[in-house]
């Protein structure tokens, strides 16, 4: 009797809360194919493009089809969510590569060598994690004006200009920075996880430490650099502070801003089903990114290394 | 294939802990060495100095003619086998075997074959395309065995590679790894806290305690003169039995009685000179199990005998070990395995005063 009204509380609370995340995801996709008309008068319906248009007959108001073909095309096109998309894409795969590659070295080297100031070194990445990003903001950009200074000075001779004021490349540097501690923080848990016999027995083969690094830990933390690089991706793809502090030029907007540009337009001409079309056009790279790397989350790829 | 050779090797761990005290060892050329001692004694930490994997903190380590001590594992032409196996996950058994002549650049076809005889001598052809986790613990020791020989090294070393085996499949594999080294004839050496691994595969036996060497010796020589009286114990299942006593003399006989004087024997005539100045004085006496000898009709001689009631008795099915109680000792006797004793009876055991062996009572080293 106890564990039946034990079930049924936990399935409650399981069902209640499936709803509370589900429902907004549904509500978000099912919008983003109507039109404007057809969200105003029933913004919770379903989409006439499944149930059929009541007003077939009146002619302001769009077939369903054309709503969805209008949502995104003019979300993708005209709102110029295409360039949005690209710039999100380019800046969050490089800052990926780069937060992980710096990450995963600078995590084995913690996690795997004994040196004078391991501990230190590792706790000033940690501090990172204690920083509200926000608090970096204002001071993180006159740095980047006298870095942007000195770095063109350096460069200039060579025919370069530095350049992190309104570029990919210092918001790049910036999530790559962010981005850092925490990613450390979890790879060097994992690489210390990893049995040391292995980088001995690869030494012993002929290994130097960077092929020990490259032929055996790295391929054996991937399951670590997959969580790491879910959680990254989450938070680069979806940042929007930096972004909006950082990126003046409208060609160099990413996706988040592109969204904030056409909900504050919405303040004058309220286009909803290009708003949520708009949301859609964000949020599938996120799931597709889950459903593709949550796979390779698979645990115990260490199985068999050592003694069963 | 080469000889090793180690002169005064110490290692000092930071913190002064010394792991090897001075170790002076040449093993030879096609010799099949094992280090044998109880857990911390430095066994693994020697054999990790001769790998490369430890520093060596003084001495010299030598392979063939060449100084090692500052040449990387990698170019010291040696391949280890690890007690937990170290075998890479992500690597299917072929890989595994072919990683290093991969490392070294061989020729593809070359590598092949290598991987596919040591495949072949192991029993592990039809494993090439598993990964690690598919395999049972004694496949992934056979791979890991795989991966030294394919890099037919100038010098095995093993690391305790079949302490994580199950009792029956140590046996076989220790059978296997002693054929091996009849086949390869290379110079191996071999880690374990097992004293019949030792004696069952060492052309020598290298007894170790507290970082320091305390006898090497071939087998046999270690059964039958134990320098200490450490080696004494540690070597033979069951152990020897170390009784504490003293050695008196009247009328030309000198005698061994313990402290409680249940044990009171004539020592052989072939020790009373070594034992001459011992007169008055502590002595351990160590006596096999196996020489300790039934007495049939349970009549005590003295100066032979020993009479003590019988603690424990274990049927072995082939013979019987009896544990008596000697004083407040305990002793083991091996026994015909159809003899009935009773526990808590006493029994009657005669001495075979002729294998006994003799140890001082401090330095605790062999009287002879």
């Amino acid at each position: 009797m106890v564990s039946a009204i034990k079930s049924i509380v936990t399935y409650t609370i399981l069902v209640v809360w499936l709803a509370a995340v589900v429902m907004p995801l549904v509500w978000v996709i099912t919008n983003s194919l109507r039109s404007s008309q057809e969200i105003f008068r029933n913004p919770f319906g379903a989409p006439w493009l499944i149930t059929g248009s009541p007003y077939v007959d009146e002619p302001t108001v769009p077939a369903p089809v054309q709503a969805v073909k209008e949502n995104y095309q003019k979300a993708w096109v005209e709102s110029h969510f295409s360039r949005y998309f690209a710039n999100s894409v380019l800046v969050t795969t490089a800052s990926l590569i780069g937060v992980l590659v710096l990450s995963a070295m600078a995590s084995y080297a913690l996690a795997r060598f004994e040196f004078r100031g391991n501990r230190a070194i590792f706790l000033y990445f940690l501090s990172g994690l204690m920083i509200p990003a926000q608090l970096v903001l204002v001071p993180l950009f006159f740095q980047f004006t006298y870095l942007s200074r000195a770095g063109s000075w350096l460069l200039r001779p060579l025919g370069f200009e530095l350049q992190l004021h309104d570029s990919f490349f210092g918001l790049i540097v910036i999530y790559i920075a962010l981005s850092l501690p925490f990613t450390i923080l979890v790879l060097t848990g994992f690489f210390k996880s990893l049995p040391g016999t292995l980088r001995e027995a690869g030494i012993m083969d002929g290994c130097s430490e960077y092929g020990v690094f490259w032929f055996i830990m790295l391929p054996l933390s991937r399951p670590g650099l997959v969580t790491a690089a879910i959680l990254n991706f989450l938070g680069i793809w979806n940042e929007y502070l930096f972004a909006l502090v950082l990126i003046n030029t409208p060609d160099k907007k990413t996706l988040p801003l592109g969204l904030a540009s056409v909900s504050m337009q919405a303040q004058y001409r309220t286009d909803w089903g290009l708003m949520f079309a708009g949301f859609v056009i964000v949020m599938v790279p996120t799931l597709l990114v889950h459903l593709v790397l949550q796979r390779q989350l698979t645990r115990g790829i260490t199985v068999g290394a050592l003694k069963g | 294939m080469a000889k090793v050779e180690l002169k005064s090797v110490k290692k000092i761990y930071p913190g002064g802990v010394e792991a090897v005290k001075g170790a002076n060892l040449v093993v030879n050329d096609k010799e099949f060495v094992v280090f044998v001692g109880p857990s911390g004694c430095g066994k693994s930490t020697t054999l990790r100095m001769i790998a490369g994997l430890e520093e060596i903190s003084d001495g010299e380590v030598f392979i063939g003619d060449t100084r090692v001590n500052d040449v990387p594992p990698k170019n010291r032409d040696i391949a280890m086998v690890f007690q937990n196996y170290a075998l890479y996950p992500h690597m299917t058994v072929y890989k595994n075997m072919a990683f290093g002549l991969m490392l070294r650049k061989y020729p593809k076809k070359e590598i092949e074959k290598r991987v596919r005889e040591a495949a072949q001598i192991l029993g592990i052809e039809h494993l090439l395309d598993r990964k690690p986790k598919a395999l049972s613990g004694g496949e992934r020791q056979r791979v890991a065995v795989g991966r030294a020989i394919v890099r037919q090294p100038k010098v095995f070393l093993f690391d305790e590679p079949l302490s994580n085996l199950d009792a029956k499949l140590r046996v076989q594999m220790r059978a296997e790894i002693s054929k091996l080294h009849t086949r390869l004839q290379s110079t191996m050496i071999y880690v374990t806290h097992d004293q019949v691994e030792a004696m069952t595969m060492g052309d020598r036996i290298v007894v170790m305690l507290g970082g320091s060497i305390q006898q090497i010796a071939t087998p046999l020589e270690l059964y039958n003169k134990p320098a200490n009286k450490f080696v004494a114990g540690f070597i033979g299942s069951p152990p020897m039995n170390l009784i504490e006593g003293t050695i008196n003399g009247s009328n030309g006989q000198l005698t061994f009685r313990d402290a409680s004087g249940v044990l009171n024997v004539n020592v052989a005539q072939q020790h009373q000179n070594a034992l001459q100045s011992y007169t008055g004085k502590k002595v351990f006496i160590g006596i096999r199990p196996e020489d300790l000898q039934d007495n049939i009709s349970q009549t005590i001689t003295p100066g032979k005998s020993v009479q003590a009631p019988v603690e424990v008795v274990e049927p072995m099915g082939s013979e019987i070990y009896l544990y008596l109680n000697v004083g407040g000792h305990t002793i083991t006797a091996r026994i015909h395995a159809d003899r009935e004793p009773e526990v808590n009876k006493p029994h009657v055991l005669d001495v075979n005063m002729d294998k006994a062996h003799y140890f001082a009572a401090v330095s605790e080293v062999a009287i002879r």
